[in-house]
């Protein structure tokens, strides 16, 4: 009996991860048709760029335990501190830079290219529980929305810059009661009723975008980055995010079947 | 004397603690709403002084004008973070003023408007709140806080800088008094790279 029970607790937790982990989902020609008019939503929870770190690992390599966990926090910490003290300059620099604008107009540019999104309006949430998202799930008259959630960062090297991005196409409650109105109409066939499950992505992936310190600059990377109120770092984000964009525009118009995203 | 132990205790165990393994492993996953509003814990007279340290009151030798403290963020309230949830923390400009106004600093002492009108003559300052956001970084929790503050005295042009304030430590219990106090020790930190600036304000008044 305590063996089904903990069965049952290690299945009911696997579930649950399992529920939680990414699974990318490619926008099918079917999936397309049924976008419709969408609501764009940019997600840029991040307040300012922070400094990624290399998280130590020795609890994993160890085969886990208390002592190695509290090992990995403790260098963790240490290595957070460190970053944060890095990356000042690098906020400093970027004090009065209107990243949610830059995106926003780089989405725009890419969705007129998007001749078959029928997009309605570009919005940015800067919540961190997307609150705009549940909003217009919810609420919204759109047929789907598409969300974009991007960070950007410094490797932990501060020798590159990363832009990510994670997009999703989602149907709203609106676009799921006017596609199901449809499909119980003579001609809906079976499959369309069963793939008609509430709130599944209609296309899901994951993008970065990289760009490296300038290599015609010399002095330490730092320096290269910061100095003329950083220029360089301005410019490496401006890169970034219109290459970033470019990649979630290029695949989701299946321009990238060749070229998976990473 | 061996006692038995009756059916179901073993049951009963394992579902408690099966509860506690899934309600662990719910909340590491991050699948559950988690709404925190977070409270000040900033006592007056501890602003800028050491952990630790006694703070010693005395008269100022040099009092600054608070003319004005405002929150013009985006989302004024709520706190910006890389974790997901939504975070509030109560009156941020009433917690920027126990801040500024509880600086204990070799004699200086801010003064707000409440507390009456400072004659003309004497330094003040505008304070504006830019940012407080919490950073989490795997296992740790980084607050930030910037703030702008004009400087003015008498017949001269307004001076204008930015302060950061920064706390970074492991994020325990991910707990509200644990973050909370993580953003009055980033307050704390930005009054503390702000102080030699005040002081430059007194000796040049």
């Amino acid at each position: 009996m305590k063996t089904s029970a903990l069965g049952w607790v290690a299945a009911t937790i696997v579930l649950i991860l399992s529920g939680c982990a990414a699974q990318k989902v490619a926008l099918m020609p079917e999936s397309r048709a049924k976008v419709g008019a969408a609501v764009v939503i940019l997600e840029v929870p991040q307040e300012e760029i922070f400094a990624e770190i290399n998280p130590s690992n020795s609890a994993a390599a160890m085969g886990g335990g208390l002592l190695f966990a509290l090992i990995d926090t403790a260098v963790n910490n240490s290595r957070a501190k460190d970053a944060e003290l890095k990356v000042e300059p690098y906020r400093n620099a970027l004090h009065d830079f209107d990243f949610q604008a830059l995106l926003r107009r780089e989405v725009e540019r890419a969705v007129a290219d998007l001749t078959w999104l029928d997009t309605v309006t570009v919005e940015v949430d800067r919540s961190p529980e997307g609150k705009l998202r549940q909003d217009r799930l919810a609420n919204g008259t759109s047929d789907s929305i598409f969300v974009l959630r991007v960070g950007y960062s410094m490797t932990p090297d501060f020798g590159s810059l990363h832009v990510t991005g994670d997009a999703k196409i989602l149907p709203t409650k609106a676009g799921e009661a006017r596609r199901q109105k449809d499909a119980a109409k003579p001609k809906a066939t079976a499959a369309t009723a069963a793939s008609e499950k509430p709130s599944q992505p209609l296309y899901w992936q994951t993008f970065t975008a990289t760009q490296s310190t300038p290599a015609d600059s010399p002095g330490p990377a730092g320096e290269v980055w910061t100095r003329n109120n950083g220029a360089a770092l301005r410019a490496a984000l401006e890169a970034a995010t219109r290459n970033l964009v470019d990649q979630v525009a290029e695949d989701v118009d299946g321009r990238r079947a060749a070229n998976k995203p990473k | 004397m061996i006692r038995s132990r009756p059916q179901g205790t073993v049951m009963s165990s394992a579902g408690n603690r099966g509860v506690l393994v899934v309600a662990a492993a719910l909340a590491l996953s991050g699948c559950i709403d988690n709404r925190m509003t977070l409270h000040s814990q900033m006592a007056a007279g501890a602003a800028a002084a050491p952990a630790g340290s006694k703070v010693v009151l005395r008269e100022p030798s040099c009092e600054i004008q608070l003319i004005g403290i405002a929150d013009h963020r985006p989302n004024a309230g709520e706190i910006p973070n890389t974790h997901g949830h939504y975070m509030h923390f109560d009156d941020m400009t009433g917690w920027l003023q126990v801040g500024l106004t509880s600086l204990v600093a070799d004699g200086i002492a801010i003064r707000p408007k409440s507390s009456g009108e400072l004659p003309r003559d004497k330094p003040r300052i505008d304070v504006e709140l830019l940012k407080a956001y919490m950073q989490f970084i795997e296992t740790s929790k980084s607050a930030n806080v910037v703030v702008k503050v004009t400087f003015e005295r008498p017949n001269e042009d307004p001076v204008v800088r930015l302060y950061r304030g920064r706390d970074t430590g492991v994020n325990w219990l991910h707990a509200t008094a644990e973050l909370s106090a993580a953003f009055d020790a980033a307050l704390r930190d930005a009054l503390q790279r702000m102080t030699p600036d005040l002081k430059g304000l007194c000796k040049s008044s």
